[in-house]
């Protein structure tokens, strides 16, 4: 999985990001997301250096797909059984 | 026959490594060996002669609370049935305060990534080895205010407890960083609450029943900074809830066990002692809680300061420190005694000198405090039972019923706690 990450300023609709910001992974079709890649105006980083956000906390963000959480991270910080 | 003795003439018995030289003078080489070797000899008769003088331990006897007979069935019982009645949860509450959490992450992470000189847009700021690397690289290691160990420090094997509290292992240390880059360690921090509460509570989602419960081993005796997360989720349980506070359980045990018979410290005045204002803010206060928790615990010099900074999570300035712990000395002789009396019993030989065993007496005096604020917590929870209300959750510092709020209880609680632990207040509070 890839998460998009914006560079500079970039906005969708109503919404302004900035730099460094990840961008939401529903928000923009492909096409839309292969042109502002080529544009240098997006960067994409794989899953395992740089996490979605979106995607940890999808019940909660909305995003379709889901990330996991690290065993360790699960450990100390979720509910034990 | 001839009677003459055969007489055999051996030579010397030490031979020289090199070929003798016909100035007749020892080589140098040999001299430095046989010198090291009379050194050694030397050291060893001096390490037989002052070995180390046996510890005579005293004999410990710790207080333990008046309890009935039946206390730990009676307990047992009671963490079991909580266990299997569960928290009600409104999940629809549940979501959407875990999308006001999600909204407030997003703001966190902006935020940081303002910072762009130490978090680039690759660093993924949830994964502790790639938010350790950048502040390592710009040396934030070497501003660490804690000096390192001295040589004969090390040869002696003086302050070992340094060098732990020199390393930054995880988020929890990150504030070490704090003289390096104050605002994006206070960015990341930030982020790093909000990720963790939003942690636990989508896992806390995931969990509920089919009737709206959730069961956890957690809600039985749970402690720590996860229990102080779980109250920022508090909103979410259904109404008619109400939650037993214990405010001062550490001070009370440590008091009780040292047989402290002086005020017991107001937070507010110690506050404002420490900041030197009159109305203190929650930062000031926070800072007193840590400065007295740390005290009670007996932590001392750069172990005082390693726990304040954990608790406060912002870099502790050590001469204030100094003071505030050395005040809390004077002032409450007894627990400075009672914590000496027990430091005697870990002391231990280790060649020609006795050395304190800093794990086992701080892992003593943590099971045994510990064990304290949870039978605190089980007595409460057994009295609440009796006086009809029904316990769902039960931490070390916090109960949480399904009654509506009422004096009743409190009144109950203290009398319970008043029988066991004899001439001690805990302060008892309830929010609903």
């Amino acid at each position: 999985m890839k998460t998009l990450v914006v560079l500079g300023h970039l906005q969708v609709g109503d919404q302004l990001f900035k730099h460094g910001e990840e961008l939401p992974p529903d928000l923009l079709p492909v096409e839309a997301i292969n042109l502002h890649l080529d544009h240098r105006q997006l960067v994409e980083y794989d899953s395992n250096e740089r996490r979605s956000l979106y995607r940890l906390f999808a019940p909660f963000s909305g995003a379709k797909e889901q990330e996991q959480l690290a065993k360790e991270e699960l450990t100390a910080y979720t509910l034990p059984p | 026959m001839s009677h003459e003795p055969v007489i055999t003439k051996h030579g010397p018995c030490f031979i020289p490594a090199s070929a003798p030289n016909n100035s007749g003078k020892v080589d140098r080489e040999v001299v430095a060996a046989a010198s090291r070797k009379a050194a050694q000899r030397d050291l060893a008769l001096m390490r037989a002669l002052n070995s180390a003088t046996p510890v005579v331990k005293p004999e410990l006897v710790l207080r333990k609370p008046i309890l009935r007979e039946d206390y730990f069935e009676q307990a047992t019982k009671l963490d079991e049935a909580i266990y299997r009645r569960g928290v009600a949860i409104d999940r629809d509450r549940l979501l959407e305060l875990g999308r006001e959490w999600f909204n407030q992450l997003l703001v966190a992470d902006r935020e940081a990534r303002a910072f762009q000189r130490v978090i680039g847009t690759r660093r993924d700021l949830s994964s502790w080895p790639t938010v350790y690397l950048p502040f390592a690289q710009t040396g934030a290691l070497s501003q660490i205010p804690v000096p390192p160990r001295k040589q004969y420090e090390q040869l002696y094997g003086i302050n070992k407890e340094i060098d732990s509290i020199r390393e930054v292992t995880g988020f929890v240390d990150l504030w070490k960083f704090g003289r390096a880059q104050p605002q994006a360690i206070q960015a990341i921090t930030a982020f790093h609450d909000c990720f963790a509460t939003l942690m636990l509570g989508q896992s806390m989602l995931k969990r509920i029943s089919d009737y709206g419960r959730l069961r956890s081993r957690f809600f039985t005796g749970g402690h720590g900074a996860k229990a102080e997360r779980f109250h920022q989720w508090l909103s979410a349980v259904d109404k008619g809830h109400t939650t037993i506070r214990f405010n001062n359980a550490l001070q009370a045990a440590v008091f009780w066990l040292a047989g402290e018979t002086s005020e017991p410290p107001d937070l507010l005045d110690l506050a404002r002692e420490y900041s030197n204002t009159r109305v203190p803010s929650k930062a000031d206060i926070k800072f007193a809680q840590a400065v007295l928790d740390g005290f009670l615990l007996n932590h001392k010099g750069w172990s005082l300061w390693q726990f304040v900074g954990r608790r406060t999570q912002a870099l502790p300035y050590d001469q204030l420190l100094q003071i505030c712990s050395g005040r809390l000395e004077r002032r409450f002789r007894r627990v400075q005694f009672f914590h000496h009396e027990v430091e005697q019993c870990f002391w231990r030989p280790v060649g020609n000198h006795n050395e304190l065993d800093l794990t086992a007496w701080r892992g003593f005096i943590n099971r045994v405090v510990n064990d304290l604020r949870d039978c605190v917590s089980s007595l409460a929870a057994l009295a609440v039972e009796e006086s009809g209300a029904t316990v769902t959750a039960r931490f070390q510092n916090s109960l949480l019923c399904e009654s509506e709020p009422n004096a009743q209880l409190v009144d109950a609680i203290s009398e319970k706690l008043g029988a066991a632990f004899p001439r001690v207040a805990f302060k008892v509070t309830i929010e609903p």
